[in-house]
């Protein structure tokens, strides 16, 4: 009896006894060290990339931050005062270090460089069965391409107007290695780059990835392009002043690419991929709660969309004849179902010159983005989703128009050109522009503010033409009039930043 | 019962002599005040004689007590001896257990201890005052045991170990860690262990300190007993001292802050505007444009969402037990069951649990014990733990007052004012509105009905042991224990309203499964060297492993209501996922006791521990401890009759803290990052194999002494606890790509005093006891890789308190403007640094501003009792800190909260005419950052609470007989009396933190009534 039950007691220790135990590996996460190995890790640490860039936790970089920030700090959107309001303070050009927009964009930007970094650092098709040269070359030239284009779309928040001093100011650091060594806690702790710096790196950056990224129409405006990197490098030239590099970068941009057709247009071919795209960001209907797309920002339904509204003065500028008129609400009410009633509105295609509403309290609702998941007949069950034109041909073409237009004589028959193919599309009877010198380049400017409201271009223009802001009259609660190059326009550097960074006091 | 027999039988010999003399007949009942129950072999003695007898097996006794002799001895093991005058010819007498006793037995690290001997720092906590208390460990031991911290849900022994690990104490039922706890009913008593000698066999998991547990069991040869108690408890919540506006004070207050926003002119506009067109007036514009209210306006309704969303909660709970056991073997069974209605009005759960615990002797040295537990329970409406909108409480705190509660239509009284009048269903209903300003399409009631959160949880723990006697002082003990624990999420939001209405009604499933289990062996030798030493040895080994499993599923499309919310019902999958995770740990451990003479102890201990949440490199941790005692009073030069023991003892060890989640140390990149329906991963944790365990270096020196035939009693101790490789998620630069990295930084100490006093003041008839425990703590970080951590409302720098406030300081409402200022710190021409005031937030210093944990902890709990009646009041109190009141700053915004509802102390804020204040002038939309994170919100923290007052009565045997009741006890309390404080939110006894919540239920005070019966 006694020889069993000691013999129990051995083989329970025996049985328990197996350090299999300490050795347990997590299911829902794949070791670093497995991920650049196979095609097919690769492939899904790029598709990261991009869902990164358009959705992390509470931050939807290229699906909300920087396409809404990008009007709530011009003057033609007006950014409502609802109570949930997040970047009330941005809009009001109050921003401080403690403030979460900053934050909030800063972060949000800088996960994403540091996929692009390790992309660049880890990718090695000699060490990968079956990946090629080719498909190693483009991926990290997307990652090159995004890494540049993060950087200067963080940096103009944060540094000053580059051609106000031809860049001199201090912005953010651009960041293009890997940001920590292997020792945890012993970061590189970087200072911030100059404008110039950044933009230098920025085209440099773009160069090198042109070549090996294919191009847009074959199936690639939501992945990193080269239509889109050429896109990129005329915005950075617009921002430089560097008029005649914009256009030939614009003009490469156009590659291969037609604008959409006014049918598209006006049935809400801006919540999707459409003919002209460049460059698009997908909200995937999984990752989105409500009221953090960029179309439940704008349109209007189900209490939501409440955030913007566009302004009576930039209304104002579209003649009845323009079909685009359209999008602004024909009711004053913009209550619930509303988002749907546009979308049925579109549908029905009524012929121009419409009765323009206003909300009461002046400014005007827009259907210019309506959300995609609607169900025909139903006022509910929508999450506002939509897809993002971050870039399309149209701002090319109007690049081009106004780059050709400050060329000065020369270039005016080929400025009216580009500028009559954007109007002819949804203004009936559009002609040929009869101006010329500063008035043309006026003329373009009013019809790029027209054809690309509320797709977050406000601030760069803003920016670059040195006009400073003017909300001096129209449905602004927060009147206010800066100069260009007041400091109000450059953001702090996040205080949660500074403490991690004292080089960045610098 | 054999020993009983017979020493009946000598006492019934000796007594013989005393029938020779002139006597009187004695005789009664001896119960025990423990649980009431009869004893049987109580020796009763005449004093100053040899004569006795002993009780019989119904506990009765009978004895002559000769002429002249007037005074009986009552003793038995266990029990405080009474010595009582002889007063008629029937004496019941009720035994009370021996409260302090210096054989006592105390249960400790895998084993037990007398208490004599133990080297260790460890309280114990009996039954009675669990029972008496009752409410959970944490509220028994407050003001009962030094050196542990209780401030809101958080239980600390000895200090704030760690940073971002856990800094719980580690609890172990019956041998086995993290075992379900008992009911209180349910249980023997625990025993807090507090310093390195006593905790370190727990290794990897016990620099938190550990509760040991230990529950009732039956007792051998024991007809069955049954004991009965049911109790039934209000909660009443602790109301802020401040009140929330009415409709009324609100929209006038608001409409000023729309004047200072947009101006006189635009005014009305936008306040209808953002009003959402809903006025509580009897006309469209009730103020002139000063704000002031216009003749003849009246307030037609009034809001008060709070009331209407809460109720005090109530609770039933009924516990039935019975226990006994044969000749070789016991038996304790308990079955608990309750029902609780919650404050959210729909909030409602129910759940009942059963222990079993039996023990039986296969042969006198083979034993086998069962401990098994199986619970259910199931919890429904209570979406109040999700965010903003989802959260049906903290709607109900924010939204406006002057929206209403059901539709109204307007009428037009036809002299420029209106009055209203319900909207109703073709039920006659009203039909509650859904368009206040904060939240559209929400409306905290109505989404209370119409939505639901329901879950049920199951689980089943099942723990056998065998305890083997190879040879006379040797024993094996193998244990086994496995649980399974299950829960089942059941949501669903409605179609119409609500975050569901976009989502066209939006259904959730999720289940999840736990699976544990763990496996102890060890060897216990105890043996002796000649007269003088004795050794007690243990080695063992343990493994234990830990499976979490989880499943869920949402879908939306939801167009037939609530009719149907299963998932093959929505039209179309919204979320599906799933997750696992395992850890294991592997144990050595050995511990020696040794003892020389009775007089001089000494204890080692050693474990060696492998957890998988390190990485390779740091897998096996090491701990070790040794401790010394030294039992002064037995020594010849110290043997003073009030002295029954002095002990001197002391301790150091090293133990470790592994409790900071799993996978943290590899370079991992996450699923799930998935773009346009392709599979995607990110890079999510930053890899850092150098990973390992905090480890705390523990001194600790201490007396215990019992003085005046055990009317004083106590302990004073110093400690002192170094914690190094801190783990804590130290934040990067987000130029790294990474939020932060889980690292072993720095070192921090906690040291400090704690005394624990027990006296009996006053005993016989009328009896009193007090325990007073005084503990000062100080907590010192001692170094850091990096300069300063800032952490919220904290800094950690060397030289500080972990809890130190790192905020900008509040310098008042300049009374020209009405704008907040605040202190900065500036630098003059000649270098000197001048603290100046400062309207920019950002632009403001941040300060030292006093710590949030309290420096010294006081409890008093006085017991006393007079012939049937106890009555007890348990104090606490806590000095030395600072709350930081946030919850009253979400309701004294500047206007930067827009619409959202406001303490009515706000109506005091800044105007041109009323400048002399300390509250910044209201404006919508505000973006001055005036009720931002400062000292405006810091209180002094220092409060005197009155935890519990409890007053019960014990019937009377006489009665009990006619009833066939062994015992019974009416009793009534009062939990969370009344605190003395500067804190204005509600109970001053909130987190270690010291960040009082915007919205949450402040803890209540409950009044608790029942009856307690055994037969």
């Amino acid at each position: 009896m006694k020889k069993y039950i000691l013999l129990l007691f051995a083989a329970s220790f025996f049985f328990s006894c197996s350090e299999d135990l300490i050795e347990v590996d997590p299911t829902t996460k794949v070791p670093a060290k497995d991920v650049y190995n196979t095609e097919d890790a690769i492939d899904a640490v790029r598709i990261g990339m991009y869902s990164q860039l358009a959705y992390r936790g509470d931050g939807a970089l290229y699906t909300l931050m920087f396409p809404v920030l990008g009007d709530i700090l011009a003057d033609d959107m007006v950014y409502g005062d609802t109570w949930y309001q997040v970047w009330g303070t941005e809009y009001a050009y109050e921003t401080r270090a403690t403030s979460s927009g900053p934050k909030q964009i800063w972060n949000q930007s800088y996960y994403s460089v540091e996929i692009t970094n390790t992309m660049i650092h880890e990718i090695d098709y000699s060490k990968v069965e079956g990946f090629s040269e080719d498909k190693a070359k483009q991926y990290v030239a997307e990652a090159k391409a995004v890494r540049a284009m993060v950087h200067v779309d963080l940096a103009r928040y944060f540094g000053k107007a580059y051609h106000l001093d031809n860049g001199s100011s201090k912005a953010v650091p651009y960041v293009d290695k890997i940001g920590y060594s292997s020792t945890p806690g012993v970061v590189d702790l970087p200072e911030r780059n100059t404008m110039k710096d950044i933009y230098a790196k920025a085209i440099t950056d773009l160069n090198a990835a042109i070549p090996d990224l294919p191009l847009v129409n074959a199936g690639n405006s939501r992945y990193m392009n080269k239509n889109a990197a050429y896109a990129i490098l005329a915005r950075i030239y617009m921002d430089m002043h560097m008029y005649t590099e914009a256009k030939a970068a614009a003009t490469s941009a156009l590659e291969g690419v037609n604008l959409m057709n006014k049918d598209t247009y006006y049935q809400g071919g801006l919540s999707r991929v459409n003919d002209e795209s460049l460059l698009v960001f997908v909200s995937d209907k999984d990752k989105y709660s409500k009221w953090r797309t960029f179309t439940s920002f704008h349109d209007n339904w189900d209490g939501m969309g409440d955030d913007f509204r566009a302004n009576e003065t930039l209304v104002a500028l579209f003649a009845d004849n323009d079909l685009r008129k359209h999008f602004f609400s024909p009711e004053s009410d913009h209550e619930n179902g509303s988002g749907y009633e546009y979308h049925k509105h579109y549908l029905k295609y009524p012929g121009y010159g419409v009765t323009v509403g206003k909300t009461s309290l002046g400014y005007y609702t827009y259907g210019k983005f309506p959300r995609i998941d609607a169900v025909i007949g139903e006022t509910k069950g929508s999450l506002g989703l939509g897809e993002y034109n971050y870039i399309r041909g149209s701002e090319m073409v109007l690049i081009i128009a106004e780059c050709a237009a400050r060329e000065g004589a020369s270039g005016e028959t080929e400025a009216k050109n580009k500028l009559l193919e954007i109007q002819q599309r949804m203004i009936s009877g559009a002609s040929l522009s009869t101006n010329s010198g500063q008035n043309l380049i006026d003329e373009i400017i009013v019809e790029y503010r027209k054809e690309m409201f509320g797709e977050g271009h406000g601030h760069r223009l803003m920016l670059r033409l040195g006009n400073g802001l003017k909300r001096t009259g129209g449905n602004h609660t927060a009147l206010l009039n800066l100069p260009a190059g007041d400091p109000k326009f450059q953001w702090p550097v996040p205080q949660s930043e500074l403490d991690t960074n004292p080089n960045l006091a610098k | 019962m054999k020993k009983s027999l017979v020493s009946t039988l000598i006492l019934m010999f000796i007594g013989l002599q005393g029938l020779l003399a002139q006597s009187r007949e004695v005789s009664g009942i001896v119960t025990s005040a423990e649980d009431g129950l009869s004893i049987p072999g109580v020796s009763v003695i005449v004093k100053g004689t040899t004569i006795g007898t002993s009780t019989d097996f119904d506990g009765k006794y009978s004895i002559n007590v000769p002429e002249g002799e007037s005074i009986l001895v009552f003793s038995f093991v266990g029990m405080t001896a009474q010595e009582l005058a002889v007063k008629g010819s029937t004496m019941n007498v009720v035994m009370q257990p021996a409260s302090v006793d210096v054989d006592e037995v105390m249960v400790v690290a895998y084993g037990t201890a007398k208490k004599e001997s133990f080297t260790g720092s460890a309280s114990v906590v009996k039954k009675d005052d669990i029972v008496k208390v009752s409410g959970g460990i944490g509220k028994v031991i407050q003001g009962k045991v030094a050196g542990v911290t209780v401030m809101g849900g958080d239980i600390r022994i000895r200090g704030f170990g760690s940073f971002s690990a856990s800094s719980s104490p580690l609890y172990v039922v019956d041998g086995v860690v993290g075992a379900p706890k008992p009911n209180d009913e349910d249980i023997e008593n625990f025993t807090v262990l507090k310093d390195a000698a006593s905790t370190a066999l727990y290794g990897s998991r016990g620099a938190n300190g550990v509760i040991i547990i230990t529950s009732k069991k039956g007792k051998k040869d024991k007809k069955p007993t049954f004991e009965v108690k049911y109790q039934h408890s209000v909660e009443k919540m602790i109301e802020p001292e401040w009140e929330l506006m009415n409709a009324g004070e609100y929209y006038q207050h608001q409409f000023k802050g729309m004047v200072n926003y947009v101006g006189e002119s635009r005014a009305y506009t936008y306040f209808n505007y953002y009003m959402n067109n809903k006025n509580p007036y009897n006309m469209a514009e009730p103020f002139n444009l000063d704000g002031s209210l216009k003749e003849g306006a009246k307030l037609l309704y009034d809001t008060n969402w709070k009331d209407e969303a809460l109720e005090n909660a109530s609770k039933d709970e009924i516990y039935v037990a019975a226990s006994g056991g044969s000749e070789n073997s016991n038996y304790h069974w308990s079955a608990r069951m309750y029902k609780y209605d919650g404050f959210v009005r729909t909030s409602k759960s129910k759940g009942a649990n059963t222990r079993f615990n039996y023990t039986i002797d296969l042969r006198d040295n083979l034993k086998v014990n069962v401990n098994s537990t199986i619970s259910y329970y199931e919890g429904s409406g209570t979406y109040t733990t999700k965010a903003n909108e989802n959260n049906h409480l903290y709607l109900s705190y924010v939204l406006s007052p002057a929206a209403p509660m059901y539709q109204l239509n307007q009428i037009d009284n036809g002299d420029g004012t209106h009055s209203y009048e319900y909207v109703l269903d073709k039920q006659g209903n009203r039909v509650y509105d859904y368009s206040n300003p904060n939240y559209k399409n929400y409306n905290p009631i109505g989404l209370m009905e119409a939505d639901f959160d329901d879950n049920y949880g199951f689980s089943a723990f099942f723990a056998p042991s065998i305890t083997y006697e190879v040879i006379d002082g040797l024993t094996l003990k193998g244990q086994l224990s496995g649980r399974l624990n299950t829960r089942r999420g059941d949501s669903f939001q409605n179609p119409y309203y609500g975050s569901g209405s976009t989502e066209n009604g939006l259904s959730t499933k999720e289940t999840y499964h736990t699976m544990d289990w763990t496996m102890h062996t060890s060897a216990n030798y105890k043996f002796e060297v000649g007269d003088d030493h004795s050794f007690d040895v243990i080695v063992g080994y343990e493994a234990a492993d830990y499976d979490y499993q989880d499943f869920y599923a949402t879908k939306n499309g939801y167009s037939l209501g609530d009719i149907s919310t299963e998932l093959s019902t929505g039209n179309s999958p919204r979320y599906a996922g799933s997750s696992t995770t395992e850890v294991g740990l592997i144990s050595y451990l050995s511990n020696l006791n040794y003892d020389f003479r009775d007089k001089y102890y000494m204890s080692a201990s050693f474990r060696r521990d492998g957890s998988s949440k390190f990485g390779e490199d740091n897998k096996w941790g090491n701990f070790w401890s040794v401790g010394f005692s030294w039992r002064i009073s037995e020594e010849n030069f110290l043997s003073a009759d009030w002295i029954t023991n002095l002990k001197l003892r002391t301790s150091y060890g090293v133990l470790g803290t592994n409790d900071i989640g799993n996978y943290k140390f590899g370079d991992y990149y996450s699923l799930g990052a998935n773009y346009g329906g392709i599979t995607g991963v990110s890079h999510t944790n930053l890899p850092n194999a150098q990973l390992g365990w905090e480890e705390s270096d523990n001194f600790s020196v201490g007396v215990d002494f019992d003085l005046f035939d055990s009317k004083l009693s106590g302990t004073i101790e110093y400690f002192n606890k170094n914690t190094d490789g801190l783990l804590y998620n130290v934040p990067l630069p987000t130029t790294t790509g990474f939020p932060s990295v889980l690292m072993n930084i720095g070192e921090m100490q906690n040291s400090g005093f704690e005394m624990e006093l027990s006296g009996k003041i006053l005993s016989g008839e009328f009896n009193w006891n007090a325990d007073l425990t005084m503990t000062y703590i100080k907590n010192e970080i001692k170094s850091l890789p990096v300069d300063q951590v800032i952490q919220g409302t904290k800094r950690w720098i060397a030289g500080d308190s972990r809890y130190e406030y790192y905020i900008r300081e509040w310098a008042g409402v300049d009374p020209e403007d009405g704008r907040a200022q605040w202190y900065m710190d500036q630098e003059n021409a000649d270098g000197t640094v001048e603290k100046v005031k400062t309207k920019s937030y950002s632009k403001a210093t941040r300060y030292n501003m006093g710590q949030s944990t309290p420096k010294f902890f006081f409890g008093l709990n006085n017991n006393l009792s007079y012939k049937g009646f106890d009555f007890s009041v348990q104090t606490v109190a806590a000095f030395g800190h600072k709350i930081y009141d946030g919850q009253y700053q979400t309701f004294m915004h500047d206007g930067s909260g827009k619409a959202t509802n406001l303490a009515k102390d706000a109506l005091n804020s800044w105007t041109p005419e009323n400048t002399n204040t300390d509250i910044p002038k209201y404006r919508w939309a505000n973006n001055t950052s005036s009720n931002s994170t400062s000292s405006r919100w810091l209180v002094d923290g220092d409060f005197v609470k009155i935890k519990n007052i409890t007053l019960g009565y014990t019937v009377p045997e006489r009665f009990l007989d006619k009833m066939f009741l062994n015992y019974a006890r009416v009793f009534m309390t009062v939990d969370n009396v009344h605190s003395f404080s500067d804190y204005k939110s509600g109970d001053p006894e909130i987190s270690l933190a010291g960040v009082s919540n915007g919205y949450s239920f402040n803890p209540a005070t409950t009044y608790r009534m029942g009856i307690n019966i055994k037969f």
